[in-house]
C-alpha cells in the first residue's frame, strides 16, 4: 500500500518535472535570451547544491545503517519530551544544504516515529546557519545576530505547537 | 559474503530508493527558482520598499518568502537595503523569511508532509518573520 503510494507520488513528481521542462522548451522558442539566462542560473544552482545532495545521501545512508525506529521514538517521538525539542533544535541548526533535500530523510524519520511537531521545529531551526554566523555578524553586528538566533530558537517552539494544532499529525506519509 | 557486506548493499539500496524520489522534485524547484531569478533580478528589490513602517516588513517578508538561494545573498541584499535607507524591521523580515518560508517549495513540502502541514508551517513562518522583525527592530 505504502509502496503504491510512493510510486504514485514519484509519478506525480515526474509529471511536474515534465510540465516545467515543456515550459522551458516553449521559452526556448519564444524568448531565447530569457531561456539562456534561466538555464545559466539553473546550472549555477545545481552546481551549488550538488555537494550538499551528496552529504544528504551519506547522512541518509548512516541513518538507515545505525538508527533504529526505537531510537527515533525515544529521542524524537511523541513521548520524547524536552529531550525531543532539544534534539530537533540542535539537528536543525547543524544540518546543511537546501531544506527540500532533507524532506526524504525527515519522511523516513517520520515513518519511524518522529513527531510532526518536531519536524516543524527542525525545519524552522534550519534557518540558523552555524557556518554563516560569522558572516552575519560581519554584516549586521553581534547584537543583532545573537538576538535573531535566540528569537529563531524560541519561535521554532511556537511554530511546532501551531503546526501541530492546525495540521495535527502528518497522516499521509 | 560477510554479513557486513550484505548489510552495506541492502542499506545502500534502501538509501538510493528513498533518495531517487527527491531528484525530480529538486530539479523542478530549481527550474522554477532559476526562472524567477532570471525575470526578477535581486537588485530590483530596493525599489519595492515604500518607507512605510507597517507595509515595509510585509513587503520584506513577502520578498524573502519567494526568494531562494544561499542565505549569504540575503545578507548582501539586506546590507545593501540598509545602506540605501530601508528600515531594520523590513530587512530583518526579509532575511528571516528568506530562510524560513518557501512559498515556491510548498508543493515539494506538501508532497512529503501533506498540504495542511506545508500551509500551516509556511503561513506561520511568514507571520513569525514579521513578528520577530518587529520585536528585534523595536529592541535594537
Amino acid at each position: 500500500m505504502k509502496q503504491n503510494k510512493n510510486k504514485s507520488k514519484n509519478k506525480i513528481s515526474l509529471i511536474v518535472l515534465a510540465v516545467i521542462s515543456a515550459a522551458y522548451a516553449v521559452l526556448y522558442f519564444t524568448n531565447g535570451a530569457l531561456f539562456q539566462k534561466s538555464m545559466g542560473k539553473f546550472l549555477g544552482l545545481v552546481i551549488q547544491i550538488a555537494p550538499f545532495l551528496l552529504l544528504v545521501f551519506i547522512i541518509m545512508f548512516f541513518n538507515f545503517w545505525f538508527l533504529k525506529p526505537e531510537m527515533i521514538k525515544k529521542y524524537l517521538g511523541e513521548q520524547s519530551g524536552l529531550k525531543g525539542y532539544i534534539f530537533a533544535i540542535l539537528a536543525g541548526i547543524i544540518s546543511v544544504g537546501s531544506v527540500y533535500m532533507w524532506y526524504p530523510l525527515l519522511k523516513e524519520l517520520r515513518g519511524n516515529g518522529m513527531s510532526g511537531k518536531l519536524i516543524a521545529i527542525f525545519i524552522y531551526n534550519r534557518s540558523i546557519k552555524l557556518h554563516l554566523l560569522p558572516l552575519m555578524i560581519l554584516y549586521f553586528g553581534l547584537t543583532f545576530t545573537s538576538a535573531l538566533t535566540a528569537a529563531t530558537i524560541l519561535f521554532s517552539l511556537i511554530i511546532g505547537l501551531i503546526v501541530h494544532k492546525f495540521a495535527g499529525e502528518i497522516s499521509d506519509l | 559474503m560477510s554479513s557486513d557486506t550484505s548489510k552495506f548493499k541492502t542499506v545502500l539500496n534502501k538509501t538510493w530508493n528513498a533518495f531517487r524520489f527527491i531528484i525530480p522534485i529538486i530539479l523542478s524547484v530549481l527550474l522554477i527558482v532559476a526562472f524567477v531569478q532570471a525575470i526578477v533580478p535581486v537588485e530590483s528589490y530596493q525599489n519595492i520598499f515604500t518607507g512605510n513602517l507597517f507595509l515595509d516588513p510585509l513587503i520584506g517578508a513577502a520578498l524573502g518568502s519567494i526568494s531562494l538561494g544561499n542565505p549569504i545573498v540575503s545578507y548582501v541584499i539586506g546590507d545593501g537595503l540598509l545602506q540605501s535607507g530601508v528600515g531594520l524591521v523590513a530587512v530583518t523580515a526579509f532575511i528571516i523569511s528568506w530562510v524560513t518560508v518557501g512559498f515556491i517549495q510548498i508543493p515539494a513540502e506538501a508532497f512529503y508532509f501533506g498540504k495542511r502541514f506545508a500551509l500551516a508551517r509556511n503561513v506561520t513562518s511568514f507571520l513569525g518573520a514579521i513578528l520577530i522583525a518587529i520585536v528585534i527592530g523595536g529592541l535594537l
